[in-house]
């Protein structure tokens, strides 16, 4: 075996340029990968990261088809109990309750429709990021009932600055009316659009006043030590909730992909287009090495018509080809590699500036630059889908040499 | 010149595997290339038209800042004739004013945010599907008063159903509380379920007296014949616009910046993609060809010895390499078309990310479709590539000195 090894490694070796050109091929497609890998990597989880902190946290609490119907109803009567228990489960950072209702909010005489959030204002500033993208004005006082604070952008349509008085307008959990006057307290900019324009943050008692929800949530929102947690933690609290006997609605805990569906299988679409396009260059790279080993194999047909008649069996002949593609392939991926992870690297130290797409990166939660992100996963994933297809190119040539008569071979010009 | 090519064409076929892996791997390339544009050219299609034929339309007339600050008191009043005149214009396919604001729909199961468009209409089918989006009751008449039309989700939201009431609410533009009782006549249903979760529709009377802004409106919506020449259509209606200078006229593009900047990233982001397929293209047939160049050394050396000029042999090489990249573009092409037929005939069904589509805006069933211009350029690049690939071996080629050559085993 180890002389197959360096009979492979000095073929190689023969005819240099067209080694050259393969590993150039392979090494090639190796690093492409690896950044548009390590870019995906780092853009995913730069999104999650930014996305659980601006509202949804990794996890929430809702009462069952609250999160279809939006009914403000459809409510955790006994929060205290569920948030005992989410707190004392480990892996959880921070929860916060929250009730939510669609309102019309008017200022003057400009009205828009926001999503009213009554929150815990200490909570939700351990939860989200709400506390940190303050742009004027202040944070939400608990002392304050009338403060509120919303988004830049509801700001703008409003015409309100802080020290405004505005109305707001919708219906109460007994099916009256709900309205209030309040203050602006505070504008906040998180830099996501959809978020700085329908968004608007009061306390969570002053807003349970109103909408006649007093001693009610509709969400428990969840930060967690990191997104790897999502799951067992989930099926935790799960089974925490099934095990609370007195609720009279059934409580759920969703992930933040289940109460952002749309976000989370655009997420999938876009990953699932990246695979079809590695896919695709990946079979190109195939049909582009095929030829160089099919080549390199014929072209020696009297070699190995030579080591046949020598007493070499047919399938070490086959052997032989499968390892010069395979040490082709190891030399090529660690140059790949080296390369790679280099041009990547520097890429994750400065970041990759958008431009023209700061208002699309926003919708996805990303502000700024893409910082990607190197993994073992990164490369392990590289590795073996750039193996198997050198394998699989391999196999053909080596499956040929297996079937050279000696006799013909040796005849072979 | 004949005769190269035929020699070429012929050389080509000498090592007929050899040959055929190649054109695969332009095949591949080139079908993936066709095939991602031709998805592409759907999305951005789709995901336009689904805004366009909804509530934008090619173009708008709106008072200044509107389109910033979309609140029904900055209106404009519309003489009466006004939309007539610019329905009339050849340019023009149709033409519909339209008041829009938003307000609070409530029932005794819940109450809502909605976008209440307020719509003429006989007009309304001239610009938008709207009219023709009715899954049941009907479409407006125009004697109908207190009448409402709502989409199917917001309907299933509200657990109503035909002929039962909802109550609008919202401040008008003298800054009281404005609250009406409308009756549903008709549901509809567009592609884009968050529209139908956020939109109802009233006459335009009953908009404009909601508001307290009678013969005024919000918005003016023109169509012209493409959305792809709608900035030329919003300059021709703002040259023979003779209104006040309150009045501003925007083409889609304009009003739907998100989805302008998104289709520009995914230009650059594809041209980067189709610059890596070419290149892993190139390394193929540049591989390839050397190796030729190698083993058919003795070929060239007697050629050069017959007296066929190094040039000749030069150009034979890379009209072998063009003659390649033409006959495996064509394949590739030719299969990428037919892909893009196929699924623009019969629709790509995505439904099974229904979300995710919905969330850029598009529908479930997508229709790939290419226009000429891109087909001509794929193959363009593609050949262009081959050729520039094959200036290396060609030179290696001219090169070989004959007496060696020959000797050559």
């Amino acid at each position: 075996m180890r002389d197959l090894i360096i009979m492979s490694w000095r073929n190689l070796g023969r005819n240099k340029r067209r080694t050259g050109l393969t590993v150039a091929a392979i090494a090639f497609a190796v690093i492409i990968l690896i950044f548009f890998k390590a870019m995906q990597n780092g853009q995913y989880s730069q999104m999650i990261d930014n996305l659980v902190k601006t509202n949804s946290g990794h996890l929430q609490v809702q009462a069952e088809d609250f999160q279809e119907e939006g009914d403000i109803n459809l409510s955790i009567d006994d929060p205290d109990a569920v948030i005992k228990l989410v707190e004392n489960t480990p892996g959880v950072v921070a929860a916060v309750p929250r009730v939510m209702t669609g309102m019309l909010v008017s200022h003057g005489d400009h009205s828009f429709g926001a999503l009213v959030i009554g929150t815990d204002a200490k909570k939700e500033a351990e939860v989200t990021r709400i506390a940190k993208v303050i742009k004027e004005g202040e944070y939400l006082d608990p002392d304050d009932p009338e403060g509120v604070i919303m988004g830049h952008k509801l700001a703008k349509n409003l015409k309100a600055t802080v020290g405004d008085e505005i109305i707001v307008m919708g219906a109460a959990s007994d099916g009256s009316t709900a309205a209030a006057k309040l203050k602006v307290r505070g504008i906040f900019k998180m830099g996501q659009t959809d978020f700085d324009r329908n968004f608007l943050f009061a306390n969570l008692n002053a807003v349970q006043e109103w909408t006649v929800m007093e001693g009610r949530v509709n969400v428990l929102a969840i930060l967690l030590q990191g997104h790897k947690l999502i799951e067992p933690v989930k099926a935790q609290i799960q089974s925490g909730l099934d095990g609370m006997k007195d609720s009279t609605l059934k409580l759920k805990a969703l992930t933040w992909a289940e109460v952002m569906p749309g976000l989370d299988q655009g997420i999938k679409l876009d990953k699932a287009f990246g695979k079809i396009t590695y896919g695709i260059l990946l079979l190109v790279v195939a049909f582009g090495i095929l030829n160089t080993f099919l080549m390199s194999a014929i072209e020696r047909t009297r070699e190995f018509g030579v080591m046949l008649a020598i007493g070499v069996k047919p399938k070490v002949c086959g052997l032989l080809i499968l390892l010069e593609s395979q040490v082709l392939f190891l030399f090529s991926y660690v140059i790949g590699m080296i390369l790679g992870s280099g041009i990547t690297f520097i890429f994750q130290m400065t970041g990759i500036k958008m431009e023209g797409a700061q208002q699309m990166m926003e919708q996805f939660g990303m502000t700024g630059k893409i910082y990607p992100k190197l993994a073992p996963l990164v490369m392990t994933d590289t590795f073996l889908m750039v193996w198997l297809i050198v394998l699989v190119v391999a196999l053909y040539p080596a499956w040929r040499v297996t079937r050279f008569q000696p006799v013909e071979a040796l005849r072979h010009v | 010149m004949l005769i190269i090519i035929k020699t070429a064409w012929r050389n080509l076929w000498r090592n007929k595997r050899r040959t055929l892996i190649m054109i695969s791997a332009i095949t591949v390339g080139l079908f993936g290339v066709v095939g991602f544009i031709g998805i592409m050219n759907a999305y951005k299609a789709n995901m336009r038209d689904n805004a366009v034929n909804t509530l934008t339309g090619h173009a708008k007339i709106t008072a200044v800042g509107y389109l910033d600050n979309p609140v029904p008191t900055l209106n404009f009043p519309l003489p009466e004739g006004a939309v007539q005149a610019i329905a009339g214009a050849p340019e023009v396919e149709g033409a519909a004013a339209r008041v829009v604001g938003m307000v609070v729909a409530s029932n005794s199961e819940r109450s809502d945010q909605v976008t209440m468009v307020g719509v003429q209409p006989s007009r309304e089918a001239s610009v938008s599907i709207l009219p023709g989006s009715m899954v049941d009751g009907r479409w407006f008449e125009e004697s109908d008063t207190r009448k409402i039309i709502i989409g199917q989700a917001l309907l299933k939201r509200f657990k109503t159903k035909l002929n039962r009431r909802i109550v609008l609410m919202a401040y008008n533009a003298d800054g009281e509380v404005s609250s009406q009782v409308f009756r549903i006549v008709g549901v509809f249903k567009t592609p884009t379920k968050v529209f139908d979760k956020t939109h109802i529709y009233i006459p335009l009377k009953e908009a404009q007296q909601f508001f307290s802004i009678p013969g005024n409106v919000t918005e003016l919506v023109i169509m012209g014949d493409s959305a792809e020449r709608a900035s030329e259509l919003a300059a021709k209606v703002k040259a023979s616009w003779k209104g006040d200078p309150n009045l501003t006229i925007s083409d889609w593009q304009e009003m739907l910046p998100m989805l302008t900047e998104l289709f520009k990233f995914w230009d650059a982001g594809m041209g980067i993609f189709y610059t890596i397929y070419f290149i892993a293209m190139a390394f193929g047939i540049a591989n390839t060809f050397l190796m030729v160049v190698h083993e058919r050394t003795r070929e060239f050396g007697v050629m050069l010895a017959l007296g066929v000029t190094r040039k000749m042999v030069m150009v034979m090489m890379v009209v072998e390499s063009l003659l390649l990249a033409l006959f495996a573009g064509a394949v590739g092409a030719g299969l990428g078309i037919g892909l893009n037929w196929y699924f623009g005939k019969f629709g790509l069904d995505l439904s099974f990310a229904a979300a995710g589509q919905e969330f850029f805006g598009a529908s479930s069933v997508m229709y790939p479709y290419l226009t000429p211009t891109q087909v001509v350029i794929s193959l363009a690049a593609t050949i262009v590539t081959a050729i520039v690939v094959s200036i290396y071996p060609a030179w290696k080629a001219g090169r070989v000195q004959p007496v060696e050559a020959i000797r050559m085993q």
